[in-house]
């Protein structure tokens, strides 16, 4: 067994699978077997079949669908509000030293901050109703996302940027290119984000809402149906999942030249007096 | 025969400061001109001029300092009898790091200097296509650099270059990464290149073997603070074959190329090719 402890050693796609499922089954096992002897005192698991029968009438009854296209609806005006302020004001930051030393100090500290505190202000300032939810989900994000771009883009190699001004680029160009250069990575960051948002969204609708995952549960609560309660937790956790792997698609989609292939040899008519042949093994 | 001064510097001297306020003194009282050179029949085919030293000698520095990327503590550089303010498409650059954009295809990095200056798609076309054909690049043109090898990032860095016609072309040692094989082929094809277009080139290496292969004139450049201890001449013709680097001539001017390196002040390394 000595391949299990090769570092960085790749796997192959069925033993990732197999994985996945065993890890999973482990979980469900365990969660089986603490409530078919009572191990936990009441109220704190509930039963997997009675979870799964939860599921099934959160779908037909409680409108499961509508609920999860609310809450994501919400987490994609906030994302876009983020990224509309955060992407311009961090390339910005991170190509003028003196805005980064004016808008760091105070920027730097909110990521620490608990967010969660702040709900109460927020509905102070914008009442009960969706410009609330989203702006709250909109402070959940932005602060981070902040962080990344000017990150991102302070990481462009400079070289880049040199090559750029001996080819006659100006400053706007140098701009849009800081801008191409750092954006798949920036967009690597938008899974996170919506990870974030996910979050957030549960405590902005456990206000005065009458659609969304946050709802859902909430109202669950009230009844003391914990198991719709955990059928709605776990409801949450797909809908992240399945909109974290779309956006994995999506960067495929965006950046091909991320997975560029690498060609076996040079072109062997190139060079007259020696074309050299590339040893790569994959 | 007329001459024109293409590139001056006079009395430059360049002191980095470190972090921890540490100076180092990379060039210190650099004189010199690059003239433009006329063949026989009158045309001008611009000069290739090797500044040859040993690693940290400030050759680079001298570079960054003609392209406008970096600014001399003293005395001043001019290009076409204009003093240097900063960086612009007249001046090209090839630097040893691989810079090709990873977001645009080899056609795409060719046509960059012309796209943000506004040319035609037709006429980035036409660019496009001349210089996939003369860097050895056809069938490529449609990759992303992440699927060239080094010496293919190298052909598309000069390719790119080229295509916005700089009058000076700076290289700062652009085939240092590369393997010897590869090396040699890119001189051969660099050298080819360079008599059809006939920029001026000033090109830096620590490469005895190099230099002397592609210079028409050489200047050995002295180790920290780098000053030229030496102007060679090189009289070899053109087109160069690159069988000329087995002759006596060849050899004779290396060692004397490299005896100036070993008696210059300081300390650094510099290639021998064997």
């Amino acid at each position: 067994m000595p391949d299990l402890f090769t570092i960085r050693k790749d796997i192959s796609r069925h033993a990732r699978l197999a994985l996945a499922v065993l890890a999973w089954a482990l979980v469900v096992t365990v969660w089986f077997g603490l409530t078919w002897w009572d191990i936990l005192p009441p109220f704190s698991l509930p039963r997997p079949v009675a979870v799964v029968q939860a599921f099934a009438r959160l779908w037909t009854e409680y409108d499961l669908l509508g609920n999860v296209f609310m809450s994501w609806w919400r987490i994609a005006q906030a994302f876009l509000w983020s990224a509309a302020v955060a992407i311009p004001l961090g390339l910005a930051m991170a190509s003028f030293r003196w805005l980064h030393e004016l808008v760091n100090p105070v920027a730097a500290p909110m990521r620490g901050m608990p967010i969660t505190a702040f709900l109460p202000a927020f509905i102070a300032l914008l009442g009960m109703e969706e410009a609330m939810k989203v702006a709250f989900l909109w402070f959940g994000m932005f602060f981070y996302l902040l962080a990344v771009v000017v990150e991102e883009v302070s990481r462009v190699d400079h070289s880049l940027l040199e090559t750029a001004y001996t080819l006659g680029a100006k400053r706007r160009h140098a701009l849009w290119l800081l801008f191409r250069a750092s954006f798949p990575s920036v967009f690597g960051s938008f899974r996170i984000l919506y990870d974030i948002g996910w979050t957030y969204v549960i405590l902005a609708e456990m206000v005065n809402a009458r659609k969304g995952v946050g709802y859902m549960v909430e109202a669950a609560r009230k009844m003391l149906d914990f198991e719709r309660v955990y059928a709605g937790i776990i409801a949450i956790g797909l809908a992240a999942f399945l909109f974290r792997w779309l956006l994995t698609i999506l960067e495929r989609r965006l950046f091909p030249w991320r997975r560029a292939a690498r060609p076996a040899s040079e072109p062997a008519a190139a060079v007259g007096a020696g074309a050299t042949v590339k040893a790569d093994a994959n | 025969m007329p001459t024109r001064i293409k590139i001056s510097l006079r009395g430059v001297s360049r002191t980095f400061v470190g972090r921890q306020g540490e100076r180092v003194e990379a060039l210190r009282d650099i004189n010199f001109k690059v003239e433009d050179v006329y063949s026989d029949e009158g045309r001008d085919v611009g000069e290739f001029r090797v500044l040859l030293g040993p690693s940290g000698c400030g050759k680079s520095t001298i570079l960054r300092l003609i392209a406008g990327l970096d600014r001399p503590d003293a005395g001043e550089v001019l290009v076409n009898g204009k003093h240097v303010t900063g960086p612009g498409a007249d001046r090209g650059m090839v630097f040893q790091k691989y810079t090709s954009f990873p977001w645009l295809t080899v056609g795409g990095n060719i046509e960059y200097g012309l796209r943000i200056r506004g040319t035609t798609p037709e006429k980035r076309r036409q660019t496009v296509a001349h210089l996939v054909e003369a860097v050895g690049l056809v069938g490529f043109e449609n990759a992303y650099p992440d699927a060239l090898s080094g010496g293919m990032q190298q052909r598309l860095a000069i390719a790119r270059t080229l295509a916005v016609r700089p009058e000076v072309i700076l290289m700062d040692e652009p085939f240092g990464a590369l393997d010897a094989q590869t090396r040699g082929g890119m001189q051969t094809l660099l050298l080819r290149i360079w008599e059809e277009t006939a920029s001026t080139i000033l090109f830096v290496t620590h490469d005895v073997e190099e230099a002397v292969y592609l210079a028409d004139r050489l200047f050995i450049l002295s180790a920290r603070p780098g000053t030229i201890v030496e102007d060679v001449p090189i009289p070899f013709g053109r087109p160069r074959d690159p069988a000329i680097k087995q002759s006596k001539a060849f050899q004779e001017l290396e060692e004397y190329a490299l005896a100036c390196l070993r008696r210059a002040p300081g300390s650094g390394q510099v290639r021998v090719s064997i």
